[in-house]
């Protein structure tokens, strides 16, 4: 009773916060009705016509959906991957650097691109890739034939991939990094004591004390799953790697052009929070079970 | 305790945002009230009838009394700071010289209910707006969908009394040079739901070629589909620009490849219409109403693109170019061939900087078996105005119509200082049709060929009774023309360049080519269409530019022909031709 006395102002304090996630989230969150309606805005939620289940139904009868979710899965989990082991890499890799101001420059440049918008960069991976572009360049160099890979379906989902992970790899390394200053420095003292060189020292100290961070990611990262990145395939597609390219985001964007589907809009959105919310519970659960770590 | 006290403070905010905005606004309305019901015509009557029901059936006449209208526009893409120092200084979107002329005319004075810029944004406001069910008295939509479902929705007024109440004669005569298709394209079941904006008729789609790169490699002046082809190859291997390297793209394509006549560059529409096929369009073939990509005339028109792709007479990397990349390519001297209406002309005429030999020219190319080129017309309404149901005053937005395109334009008083000035507001510093509530355009079907008409006449000496503008461009043509002559080829300015490529010899090489003109017949959207129809556009870009680029063979398109008409294509041509019947 004390306890909860003492603690009423900080309670107090989270209260705007509260408030503005069941303003802005919970209460939105009745509008998921609006998936399972033919909503038209002038009658509102409560007196649009039910459609039941057909929205899904229709999602999953489009005679391309299980080619745009096979984009979508192939494309986000790739990113999730190279996302992590690039990130993780890169830190360890920086986190050698003993000279300071090195570090810092280093860091400091691989954090811009971070801040650029893709409709600012496709223009600059468009260069890149085009025929006169320093990799067919390169290409040609080596013996190759130039090879305009934004228009190849064997291609696009590789330099998606790649370009996204070279543009956030270093902002997603900034996590790894803090982590590996907590690291206890009697670790390594004791480690190097005992004759362990500088790789095993990362193998068996750096690598374990990571593990947590990791799999929390990992677990974060599942929510995206279905997400395999709106701005940047939007701008880098065009017609011919609809095939390989073309994702749930994308396709629901074209769809809505035609005319505001807004029930097939939120059926879309409901469907993919469904999937992420089941991931997120399941791997957390067996990171629990099997590493001892959780989220919540 | 506490609670009353907000609640009390609430209440009293509401009651006060209802009732300030009418007040102050009604004083101001008095003094132009009476300048404007001396000009009108038929308002001397009087007080014997109803001032208000006399004031309604006058095209031209004022209210008796303020009225204020609220209005969803769009935002200009300049800020008005930018009339800062000037003497307009402190005009803003809801007191400019439009809405100034407006209220001393008709003694009616615009309040803005919302404004976002062009586009998506603008069209999300008015989506809230019908979300909410609260519109404002007058209000743009750009597209017939929201037209229709604010029908549906029972949120506007039928305009079909009004119009035939309040219209002015050139007005109507301005509708009536389309046979009044964008007025029946506003219409739903039999009611005229809004005010259509015009699409004026572009004309022919021309190949834009570099002459001065043809009279180096002697090539004459095309007229066949094989004079283009050839003169598309010495473009690429001959080295048109002389600087021995094999650097020349031939033609500027769109990844699209064809759409919408003349309202974009960069479409090979003539490439396909040359063999009888109409791309993209809902057009009647042997008095049958049908889907133009997927009837067999299409494969004639990809031949040809494949086999010029695979010669590298195409750009090979048209398929990833977006749009700005693609007109870079003319503009930066790199490319001398692209299809595109007379406009084309806005980024042929910037090579000239680039390269002081570049003079593009156009051709009304290439011909089909009678020896002209055919084109396909737009719809011929552009956007749409509509009025609040329930607003007192429906009939003030046709008789702000009149004063924007009659009174302004055509009348006795257009050459008065207050409708010059209404013409080229601020000097074009700010969009015209940004600053008051008629944002939609409203033209003669052929006004191009209008225009082309007064800039010779005023070329030769003649005295012209027209729009400054066109006196405008007439004298930048001129300029360009001189200084080509004298050869001073630097100073002439972009401008001065695109009027005399676009209005001087775009506009000669249309007069001299008729052409044949194909009528699409519809252009909204039907219900199946609304679930359907984004997998079959996919399915059809995706297998044009798959042929075009070989990666396809060209026996493909039957394949896609038949997936088309068995995946829903049916069903919507089947609910097409319904609607046409209705």
């Amino acid at each position: 009773m004390r306890n909860k006395k003492e603690q009423g102002a900080f309670h107090l304090m989270l209260l705007p916060g509260m408030l503005i996630l069941a303003v802005f989230s919970f209460l939105p969150m009745f509008g998921v009705v609006m998936a399972f309606q033919n909503f038209v805005p002038a009658k509102g939620m409560f007196g649009s016509p039910w459609a039941g289940l057909e929205h899904f139904r229709f999602m999953f009868a489009l005679p391309d959906s299980s080619q745009i979710f096979a984009n979508t899965l192939l494309i986000a989990l790739g990113k999730i991957i190279f996302h992590m082991v690039v990130a993780v890499v890169f830190a360890l890799l920086l986190n050698e650097i003993r000279v300071a101001p090195v570090k810092k420059a280093v860091q400091t440049i691989v954090y811009l691109p971070h801040f650029l918008s893709w409709a600012v960069l496709s223009t600059v991976v468009i260069n890149m890739f085009s025929y006169e572009g320093p990799i067919n360049q390169l290409v040609t160099l080596l013996g190759g034939k130039p090879l305009l890979f934004l228009a190849s379906n064997t291609w696009f989902r590789p330099v998606v991939i790649a370009t996204d992970v070279w543009k956030e790899f270093g902002y997603n390394s900034i996590i790894y990094l803090a982590a590996l200053t907590g690291v206890d420095p009697g670790l390594y003292e004791a480690a190097s004591i005992d004759g362990a060189s500088r790789w095993k020292q990362t193998l068996h100290i750096t690598l374990p004390s990571l593990l947590p961070t990791l799999l929390l990611m990992s677990i974060l990262n599942m929510g995206s799953i279905l997400s395999a990145g709106f701005d940047q395939i939007y701008n880098l597609y065009n017609p011919l790697v609809y095939e390989t390219g073309d994702i749930i985001d994308t396709y629901v964007y074209r769809v809505g052009l035609v005319q505001r589907q807004y029930s097939l809009g939120t059926a879309v959105g409901l469907l993919k929070s469904a999937v992420s919310f089941i991931l997120i519970v399941g791997s957390n659960t067996l990171a629990n079970r099997f590493a001892k770590v959780r989220v919540f | 305790m506490k609670r009353k006290i907000i609640c009390f403070c609430m209440a009293a905010l509401l009651l006060a945002g209802c009732s300030t905005p009418a007040e102050p606004s009604s004083k101001a309305g008095e003094s132009s009230s009476s300048q404007a019901s001396s000009q009108a015509a038929g308002s001397q009557g009087g007080e014997e009838a109803d001032p208000w029901a006399e004031a309604a059936a006058d095209p031209w006449a004022a209210y008796p009394e303020l009225v204020v209208y609220t209005v969803g526009k769009q935002a200009p893409d300049a800020s008005y700071s930018v009339l800062d120092g000037t003497e307009y200084e402190g005009d803003d979107e809801a007191n400019n010289i439009r809405t100034r002329f407006y209220e001393k005319h008709l003694n009616a004075k615009m309040e803005v209910a919302f404004s976002a810029a062009a586009g998506e944004a603008y069209d999300q406001q008015v989506s809230m707006a019908i979300v909410s069910g609260e519109i404002p008295d007058i209000m743009m939509v750009t597209d017939r969908a929201t037209l229709v479902q604010l029908a549906e929705n029972d949120l506007i007024a039928d305009l079909t009394e009004v119009y035939d109440a309040t219209i002015s004669d050139v007005t109507r005569d301005i509708y009536e040079s389309y046979d009044n298709r964008p007025l029946k394209d506003a219409t739903i079941d039999g009611k005229l739901m809004a005010i259509p904006g015009t699409c004026i008729d572009t004309g022919a789609e021309m190949l834009w070629l570099r002459q001065d790169w043809m009279d180096k490699l002697s090539l004459s002046a095309p007229k066949t589909m094989e004079d283009v082809e050839k003169i598309l190859d010495a473009f690429v291997n001959q080295d048109p620009d002389g600087n021995g390297q094999n650097d020349t793209v031939g033609l500027a394509l769109s990844n699209s490849i064809y759409g919408k006549y003349g309202s974009t560059v960069l479409y090979a529409n003539n490439v396909f219409t040359a063999c009888g096929a109409v791309p993209g369009q809902w057009y009647e073939r042997d008095g049958e109403v049908v889907y133009g990509s997927v009837q067999p005339e299409m494969k004639e028109g990809l031949k040809i693109l494949a086999d010029w792709y695979e010669k590298g007479l195409i750009d090979p990397q048209m398929a990833v170019r977006n749009f700005d990349d693609s007109t870079a390519l003319l503009v930066n001297g790199q490319c001398g061939a692209a299809f595109g209406p007379w406009w084309l002309a806005n980024y042929a005429g910037q090579t000239h900087l680039v390269d002081a030999n570049a003079r593009w020219t156009p051709y009304v190319v290439p011909t089909g078996e009678d020896g002209k080129v055919t084109m396909f017309t737009n719809n011929p309404s552009e956007n749409y105005l509509v009025v609040r149901k329930g607003f007192e005053h429906p009939e003030l937005l046709i008789k702000m119509l009149n004063y924007t395109y009659d009174y302004t334009r055509f009348s006795e008083h257009k050459n008065e200082d207050e409708c010059l000035e209404f013409e080229n507001p601020y000097d074009s510093a700010i969009y015209l049709r940004s600053l008051g509530p008629i944002s939609v355009n409203l033209d003669y079907f052929d006004a191009i060929d209008r225009a082309y008409d007064d800039i010779t006449a005023h070329q030769a000496g003649e005295e012209v009774d027209t729009f400054p503008w066109v006196i405008q461009s007439a004298e930048l043509a001129g300029a360009a023309m001189e200084k080509l002559e004298s050869g001073q080829v630097a100073d002439i300015g972009i401008y001065e360049m695109i009027s005399y490529y676009g209005r001087c010899l775009a506009g000669q090489v249309l007069k001299e080519n008729p052409v044949n003109v194909v009528y699409p017949v519809f252009f909204g959207v039907t219900a199946s269409m609304q679930t359907k129809w984004e997998s079959l556009s996919k399915l059809e870009s995706e297998t044009m530019l798959k042929i075009i680029t070989g990666e396809q063979p060209l026996d493909y398109f039957d394949e896609f022909a038949s997936t088309w008409k068995s995946a829903g294509g049916d069903t919507i041509t089947q609910e097409v031709i319904e609607s046409i019947s209705e």
